[in-house]
């Protein structure tokens, strides 16, 4: 197991009260997997990505029962020993590849300073990664490209660059957070399947963060679902798309329009909006918007076996086999 | 199968309260401007009720009195009096109605000029901005002290001179700042919603521009209001400015700098109060600015 | 031009002048070439296309806002540039993609609602706030969001006001720009519904642009693919979608990630080359008798 999380909470102070912006949350990844971490706006997915790279904001509070790396400790590690971690061994894409990019430094300068910051070697050594790596993401004339400004470059090309910067240090780890969203549809799939591809061959783990369920369905190995700041399922992928347990998951897959509806007849859709995260809700967060919620969903839901290696935070969610329900740490 | 799309009130969907606590109450600086301005505003408001004495009355028996504190001080003159015995503290508190009126006449009328240029500039572009642009550079490169100078001595001086000289001087700054918000909302959907619906260009900017400019326009002009205060002080400490024996605070330090030795509290009293009113302009623009900071989007 | 059209563009065409510095020439950049087709009553007509492909251009053109260099846009028959902007609007409404920055976060919602009766004049305070409120109702929005600011409600409810703002003036043509692209998926189905309801309940007629294959599959009737500011594919959306032609279309559909659980990613398999000859190959529009 590459990365280890559990019991991970977040709250970050505002205005109106303290944001439970991740709460309980736990996941593993191993090498050479991919782990797709599924939810809508608010649900605290990127917030959990930050807080794996220690990026959050210093006013947010950070805590977990357990959160390792390579079976180095995570949480009481110092801001210094995070920062020689980021970047080398872990490492991450973000959403704007306009706004990753420093649009002041040449795509060489860039490239090379995430290698000179963690490794010793000097310049020409970095450059020579860069060009390599820039080749194997699909950049033709890599040489000439380390000398260009990131605004002479299109959108998927700059996010290619974002994607040879992660990979200058040979990371073991990719977080992955939205990196195709603001790309055309045509160039989403190229840079999918790169990533794919550079997994496979560089035997990387990957996390990757995003609201498109048919993204998931095609690169997850394994599948986290949150809700409302919490872990409502978490199964291999070919399970939950195939047995979907918790009633949002099912929902949700049932709201995305595809062919087998029938068209232009109303979509099955989800009444009402995710709940606030200011102030702890109690019971299940969803119970106010789901079919099934009865008085038993007003006490704090564990998250439930339901299946092999499968878990899900509901009580209405039928396990496969019968065996007596017991709390998935 | 029809949905409803209702939104359920058992879901959390209220009209969420955004803000529990008003954010102007945790800040020290936005409070403690105000006060000192709304000290200062009913010190001028209330200055025919409250003086002791009256702010033109010469007695030249009882000049150069120190203040209260002092051991030859009275409290019949709680602030001393000046070199023609005329009460301190009258003339403190009748200045003060002389520093708002500059302040805020200069905070309107450039405010005015520079907020029709700037949206001007801002939401037709090309040839008006760049026509704009060079009015603004223009005012940029004058001397704005220079100007104000030589107006005064061709027209002589007076409240009304002082007030319009310096509001058609001192507008730049709301000019680049409604050109620069202008040019921002401009892009923004809603105004474009405007246009498809048939608003006229009036009808945009009074609708969708000028109430999403209000914000950085009050800033901005308690920043020009102070700078006006500090002007016209500068300019009747030259006596080019308001005319005696109007109670200026600028001009009641020009008056009492022959005397700056023995008779220090005659610079010291108007120079307090003109740095603390500055101050407290400046605190209140500052705290304004932070308190309505759009807090983002969700 | 069939008796049931609302909208007709004829041989639209329309460049930019790019200003590259002080002197120096101006080079035009076509951002539209010679679109032609028919919106009539009752057709949801989807038009798809990536970043750059025009439609966006193409939509400022159907509402009459940006002349085109060329070509014509008809409105009932009459050509949409001698309209005044205010009977266009009674016509034809928009809704934009981002439900943030489409409504003033200044006024409250029961006034951008009753914007567009404002401006008309024709009704007084009282009963363009009872009409106000009515459009709320018929979106799904309780009446207590009246009085609320755009800054008080999510996303998907922003876009709820949009569409009351819209349907105030009872237009008979909705252009939408990308209207569930910037909200969840769970509420996007809210939106998409209600949109169908609206259409069945007030025989409305839709344009709608997206980039999003799903959607435009199951919300439209026909669909116009646009490439590089032309109309590379137009038919209705069955034909379109069960036997696509162009080989950008093709592209557009084998590149959209359904859900499809160990489908993998496809492999596209577009260069440099075969791009610039999608962009030369010819275009498959059937035109309507």
């Amino acid at each position: 197991m590459l990365l280890n999380v559990e019991n991970l909470n977040v709250v970050i102070p505002t205005q109106g009260g303290p944001l439970h912006a991740v709460q309980d949350v736990s996941f593993n990844v191993s090498k050479g997997e991919t782990l797709c971490i599924v939810g809508e706006s608010g649900c605290g997915k990127s917030v959990t990505a930050l807080s794996l790279l220690g990026l959050l904001p210093k006013s947010a509070t950070r805590s977990a029962s357990r959160m390792t790396f390579d079976g180095k400790d995570m949480i009481t590690m110092s801001d210094k020993q995070i920062r020689a971690l980021r970047g080398d061994r872990l490492s991450m894409i973000f959403q704007e590849p306009m706004t990753a990019l420093n649009p002041l430094h040449t795509l060489g300068r860039q490239l090379t300073d995430v290698y000179m910051a963690h490794r010793r070697g000097d310049r020409k050594e970095a450059r020579e990664r860069a060009v390599y790596l820039l080749e194997r993401v699909g950049i033709a004339r890599a040489a000439e490209r380390l000398g260009q400004y990131p605004h002479e470059l299109s959108g998927g090309l700059r996010q290619r660059v974002v994607i040879a910067m992660a990979l200058m240090c040979e990371p073991e780890l990719i977080v992955a957070d939205e990196p195709t969203t603001a790309l055309d549809v045509t160039i989403q799939a190229e840079l999918l399947r790169l990533l794919a591809e550079l997994q496979k061959s560089m035997g990387l783990g990957m996390i990757m963060i995003t609201h498109d369920l048919g993204l998931v369905s095609r690169i997850a190995d394994r599948v986290v679902v949150m809700y409302a700041g919490q872990v409502i399922e978490n199964a291999p992928a070919k399970e939950l798309f195939e047995n979907p347990k918790h009633p949002y998951t099912r929902a949700l897959l049932g709201s995305v329009p595809n062919p087998s509806h029938p068209r232009m007849q109303p979509l099955p859709s989800i009444p009402g909006t995710v709940p606030s995260l200011v102030q702890k809700m109690e019971g299940c967060h969803f119970r106010d918007r789901c079919e099934l919620a009865s008085e038993e969903c007003r006490v704090s839901i564990p998250l439930l076996e339901v299946g092999t290696e499968h878990a899900a935070r509901c009580i209405k969610a039928e396990p496969e086999t019968s065996v007596a329900r017991s709390a998935v740490p | 199968m029809t949905e409803t799309v209702t939104s359920t009130p058992k879901a959390q969907d209220r009209v969420s309260r955004r803000m529990r606590r008003p954010r102007w109450m945790g800040h020290a600086g936005l409070i403690l401007g105000s006060t000192i301005v709304l000290v200062c505003v009913l010190m001028a408001l209330l200055a025919p009720l409250i003086s002791p004495h009256d702010p033109y009355a010469q007695d030249l028996v009882s000049r150069f009195i120190p203040p209260v504190w002092h051991e030859s001080g009275s409290w019949e003159h709680v602030l001393g009096t000046d070199h023609l015995g005329r009460d301190y503290l009258t003339r403190l508190l009748y200045g003060a109605q002389i520093s708002l009126v500059i302040g805020i006449g200069t905070a309107i009328v450039s405010g005015i000029i520079g907020t029709t240029i700037g949206v001007a500039a801002g939401y037709f572009g090309g040839k008006i901005d760049s026509v704009a642009m060079f009015i603004i550079t223009a005012r940029l490169a004058m001397p704005v002290i220079l100007i104000a100078l030589a107006t005064v001595a061709l027209f002589g001086s007076s409240l009304t001179v002082v007030m319009l000289t310096l509001g058609l001087l001192l507008w730049d700054r709301f000019a680049l700042v409604t050109r620069a918000s202008t040019i921002q909302l401009r892009s923004q959907e809603f105004v474009t919603a405007a246009e498809i619906q048939g608003a006229s260009i009036l009808q945009i900017v009074r609708h969708e521009i000028l109430p999403n400019l209000l914000n950085n326009l009050l800033i901005v002009a308690t920043l020009e209001m102070a700078q006006a205060i500090v002007l016209e002080a500068a300019l009747s400490f030259l006596g080019l400015g308001v005319p005696a024996p109007l109670p200026s605070w600028g001009l009641m330090i020009s008056e009492g700098k022959a005397s700056i030795l023995f008779e220090p509290w005659l610079i010291t009293i108007p120079g307090v109060a003109l740095f603390l009113l500055v101050l407290g302009t400046n605190l209140l623009g500052d705290g304004l600015r932070d308190i309505t900071t759009p807090q983002g989007r969700n | 031009m069939s008796e049931d059209s609302i909208l007709s563009l004829a041989n639209v065409t329309h460049d930019f002048k790019r200003r590259r510095a002080l002197t120096g020439p101006s080079p035009l950049i076509r951002a539209v070439e010679d679109v032609s087709f028919d919106v009539r009553k009752g057709d949801i007509l989807g038009i798809v296309g990536e970043s750059g492909s025009g439609k966006t251009t193409l939509a400022k053109i159907m509402l009459g806002l940006l002349p085109p260099t060329q070509g014509e846009v008809l409105l009932d028959g009459t050509p949409i540039a001698k309209m005044p902007r205010k009977r266009i609007a009674e016509r034809i409404q928009f809704i934009f993609q981002d439900p943030y920055s489409s409504l003033n976060p200044r006024q409250s919602v029961g006034q951008i609602v009753a914007y567009p009766l404002y401006l008309r004049g024709q009704e007084n305070a009282a009963e363009r706030d009872k009409k106000a409120r009515e459009l709320l109702d018929i979106v799904g929005l309780s009446s207590r969001f009246f009085d609320a600011y755009p800054s008080q409600m999510s996303g998907g409810q922003r876009q709820r006001v949009a569409i009351a703002r819209a349907l105030i003036t009872r237009p008979d043509l909705l252009i939408c720009d990308e209207p569930t692209s910037a909200l969840d998926v769970s509420v996007q189905s809210q939106v998409l519904n209600l949109l169908l309801e609206l259409r069945e309940e007030f025989g409305l007629t839709y344009v709608m642009i997206s980039h999003n294959m799903a959607v435009i599959q199951h919300m439209t009737t026909h669909v116009a693919v646009m490439f590089l500011g032309r109309i590379v594919e137009m038919d209705t959306s069955e034909k379109v979608f069960q036997t696509p032609q162009h080989p950008y279309t093709q592209l557009l559909l084998s590149s959209t990630l359904s859900v499809e659980q160990g489908a993998g990613v496809p492999d596209l398999n577009v260069d440099a080359d075969a791009r610039r000859a999608m962009r030369d190959h010819p275009s498959y529009v059937t035109q309507r008798v």
